[in-house]
């Protein structure tokens, strides 16, 4: 068998392994996906949100936590030296509302260095941190109170929505992104969520200050963060009834850039928790090995790729010239080669479960409007948007190399 | 949810069955194929017996040389077709060599071709054998361009004399005893080749170009 054949078959079986895995998890806890543990105590919560810039998205951001029907006790905004009018439009809200309490950072801090800035000024049971272009639906904080009510709760988080998906990269990410709250989930059943994202998580206090707070060096605090609470053995819970909507980048290089963020921050956060590989906890037993699974076969794939890509290319070149040569008729006018291989079978039904998965997690998810929409869209999702991901993967990996991490 | 912690290797185990399953699947599918070449095979193989014998028949009796000669040609012209779809079907097999075997089997078939053409050829002279020798196994990128080209251009000048010439493909690396004593006899050292009425040898691109010359 051909080394090729090899390696296709062990990206078969590790992606029909974790398809199996994720409907084995959804068939036995259909029933209870969007069950959450009612209130027996009341807690007292207040909100961190740390600003850069964000004049057009803040004051909608306020005023959606300010309608949450639960009582909030302090709202920090911590403004991380904007340069734009984000301050000013603070100001006019703290007027208005003694709830909103704003911090200024005479030098820019970074995301880690401004929440552990504002978390200084929270002396509530739990504390919600929030991205500034999001907007919490108004029951989604106390449909993540109750989980609390478990004294080995580090942290709970809603599923995240994408408020803007009309453009086609918006409708993508909108797709992907309720991909990623369905699964995450599904692994929370089996207590393996690996990231509490930014758009909003709630963190028992007194266990962001066991911990040590965000880590400054790590550009995706959230992800790392979540690493460390799976470390001490907190649990990471997930309510898939409490929504949060988010924005998301609506041009293909912000976009880019937010994904080489990401992967940055997993690559630090990789690196910074190997030492964890032996240890006997959901990080060595899972995330760890998933994430670099993950890394691996994007960088292995694409390896794989640009070899056929240039063996072809090469191929192709000296056919052409050897043709021109001896001015025989070029190679491209012959007959192309049909005949399906297992192997084409075998992309063909790996591609077929791909867009039942997809399919299954919109159905899922009650979002009739994203699955509803031509086929055409979901293919290209299943086919080209996520086969970026492993070039994203190697631009990352090369910045990582290079130390050139920034947010 | 302790419980449901099972389900990392339940997976596995549901993972492994279906990809045996799959994977005997796969391995049906392309015995089927090696299977349906068999069949090919026999009728091929009557054919050619069908062919050595009239060229007995003609050894004793007085010789018709177009008969001979058409009989020849129209059984290689079938072969080439039955190999060059046996060709492309074995570029696509990933899991069994089934069709290396029935690949071998047809160059064998072609040996046994050439050898009856060298014999009519000793009684009727008028007709051109061209013997293309390629590498089938692992052949360099640079190789694998060269037979492209070799295979194009022996392909045009067998349509333009579609009755004057035998073009007998053979892969010259298939470690067949028939194939190694042809090739010592005829000096075939380097792939690929092209001899022609087996006194003229090509082995470069540039030698292509003369390769009508050389035909009668």
């Amino acid at each position: 068998m051909e080394w090729l054949t090899i390696i296709y078959l062990i990206y078969a079986f590790i992606g029909l392994y974790f398809l199996i895995f994720f409907l084995l998890i959804y068939f036995r806890n259909r029933k209870s996906l969007f069950n959450y543990p009612k209130i027996t105590e009341k807690y007292e919560v207040s909100f961190v949100i740390p600003v850069y810039n964000e004049e057009k998205s803040i004051k909608d951001s306020l005023n959606s936590l300010l309608n949450l029907d639960y009582p909030i006790k302090k709202i920090v905004v911590v403004n991380d030296a904007s340069t734009d009018n984000t301050e000013k439009i603070i100001k006019e809200m703290v007027k208005k509302h003694k709830e909103i309490k704003l911090v200024s950072n005479s030098k820019n801090l970074g995301k880690s260095g401004s929440l552990n800035k504002g978390l200084e000024y929270v002396k509530t049971e739990l504390v919600a941190i929030v991205d500034a272009d999001s907007y919490p639906e108004k029951d989604s904080l106390k449909k993540l109170i109750g989980y609390f009510n478990d004294e080995k709760v580090g942290v709970a988080t809603p599923a995240i929505f994408v408020k803007n998906s009309n453009k086609f990269i918006e409708y993508l990410q909108a797709v992907e992104y309720v991909v990623i709250a369905w699964t995450r989930k599904l692994l929370g059943y089996v207590d393996a969520i690996y990231v509490t994202p930014g758009p909003l998580a709630v963190y028992r206090k007194k266990v962001l200050d066991e911990v040590g707070g965000f880590d400054i060096n790590n550009i995706t605090e959230d992800i790392e963060m979540t690493w460390r609470l799976t470390k001490y053995k907190y649990k990471r819970e997930m309510n898939l009834s409490s929504k949060v909507y988010t924005t998301v980048p609506n041009k293909f290089k912000h976009w880019l850039k937010q994904r080489i963020r990401w992967n940055l921050g997993g690559l630090q956060t990789i690196i910074k928790y190997k030492s964890e590989t032996f240890s006997r906890n959901m990080i060595s037993y899972f995330i760890l090995p998933f994430f670099t699974l993950s890394l691996l076969m994007g960088v292995v794939g694409l390896l794989v790729f640009f070899y056929m890509l240039i063996r072809n290319i090469i191929l192709h070149y000296l056919s052409t010239s050897y043709s021109v040569a001896i001015q025989s008729a070029l190679i491209a006018s012959q007959g192309i080669n049909m005949n399906a291989s297992v192997l084409n079978f075998l992309g063909f039904s790996m591609l077929i479960l791909g867009a039942f998965f997809t399919f299954l997690a919109l159905t899922v998810m009650k979002q009739k409007k994203l699955r509803n929409r031509n086929v055409f869209n979901l293919g290209f999702y299943l086919i080209v948007y996520l086969s970026v991901y492993p070039f994203i993967m190697l631009i990352s990996i090369y910045k990582f190399i290079k130390k050139d991490i920034k947010w | 949810m302790v419980g449901q912690k099972h389900v990392f290797w339940q997976a596995l185990i549901l993972t492994v069955i279906i990809f045996i399953i799959g994977f005997s699947l796969g391995i049906y599918f392309e015995s089927s194929r090696a299977g349906d070449f068999n069949e090919l095979f026999i009728e091929s193989e009557i054919n050619l017996l069908d062919t050595k014998t009239l060229t007995d028949i003609y050894s004793v009796i007085d010789l018709e040389c177009e008969d001979a000669i058409q009989k020849n040609i129209e059984f290689a012209d079938e072969i080439y077709e039955e190999s060059s779809y046996l060709d492309a079907l074995e570029e696509k097999s990933k899991f069994t060599n089934s069709l290396e075997i029935a690949h071998k089997r047809y160059d064998v078939l072609r040996v046994l071709l050439w050898i009856n053409t060298i014999k009519i050829k000793e009684k009727c002279p008028n007709f051109n054998s061209v013997v293309y020798f390629y590498q089938l196994k692992d052949p360099s990128i640079e190789q694998k361009a060269k037979q492209n080209v070799f295979s194009q251009a022996l392909f045009e000048i067998k349509k333009e004399r579609a009755d004057e010439i035998i073009l007998i493909p053979i892969a010259a690396d298939v470690g067949l005893k028939s194939i190694d004593i042809m090739n010592n006899r005829y000096d075939i050292n380097k792939l690929p080749s092209v001899l022609v009425n087996e006194n003229q040898k090509i082995e470069t691109i540039d030698e292509l170009e003369e390769i009508r010359d050389f035909l009668k």
